[in-house]
């Protein structure tokens, strides 16, 4: 008949330096301990999740030598992770997690408008490009060009500002439009994130 | 008198983490070594 050695025991040779001793302990306590991670959270992959957590908190708390309930390993390794499973809710109460399946994939409904790294730089650049620009422009027609587009202000506005009539500030624009284009055609700058 | 009973009885059963998990915490635990200096706790997983 095999005799059992006590948790107690294996805890203490585990501190000496006996790995084996962890071993023992991990497939004795097992499936008692991923029983009742399992049927709280009822989730297969979170439960290894959690019974992995569990045993790092138990490794390293023998390793530092603080633990101190001989003779109670296996209640101190549920309340271990018993807590945790307190934590994992916690969490997924303050970030609900939702998963898809086949028939419904939820990045079909929402998707990241946010360009990525490179596209921002080029946006960024063509930003700088452009005021350059608009910097080589005659001032009245550079005027009503940022008023338009940098401030959104309607042409109405622009000659009130201006002391304009809307026909001429509406002309200002034209030109200034045109003669962007074809500074850009003559120095055959690309301006374009696509 | 059914009513005592949790609904999730039905999924209590019995379940084991797998091989490779406790795989993970035997090598862990074999490469974690603490180092205690003076009042000071350091810990250091060398492969």
């Amino acid at each position: 008949m095999e005799t059992q050695i006590d948790d107690s025991v294996l805890v203490r040779d585990y501190i000496s330096g006996d790995e084996k001793s962890l071993e023992i302990l991990i497939n004795r306590h097992n499936q008692r301990v991923t029983s009742f991670i399992y049927s709280k959270v009822l989730d297969r992959d979170i439960t290894e999740d959690i019974f992995q957590d569990t045993f790092i908190k138990v490794i390293k708390t023998l390793k530092k030598g603080s633990y101190s309930e001989e003779g109670k390993f296996l209640p101190w390794v549920m309340r271990i992770a018993h807590n945790l499973i307190i934590d994992h809710f916690r969490k997924n109460k303050r970030m609900p997690m939702f998963e898809g399946n086949d028939d419904f994939n939820i990045f079909s409904v929402i998707g990241d408008e946010k360009l990525n790294a490179e596209k921002q730089l080029i946006k960024d650049q063509i930003t700088s490009d452009l005021k350059h620009l608009i910097e080589e422009l005659p001032d009245d027609q550079k005027e009503v060009l940022i008023m338009r587009i940098y401030k959104d202000m309607s042409f109405k506005e622009i000659s009130e500002n201006t002391g304009v009539s809307i026909n001429t500030a509406l002309g200002r624009m034209r030109y200034a439009l045109i003669n962007l284009r074809k500074i850009i055609d003559r120095h055959n700058i690309v301006l374009t994130n696509y | 008198m059914e009513k005592v009973y949790s609904k999730h009885q039905k999924d209590y059963r019995v379940v084991k983490a797998c091989a490779e998990t406790v795989q993970f915490l035997l090598a862990y635990s074999r490469s974690l070594h603490v180092v205690r200096y003076k009042d000071l706790t350091f810990e250091s997983i060398l492969n």
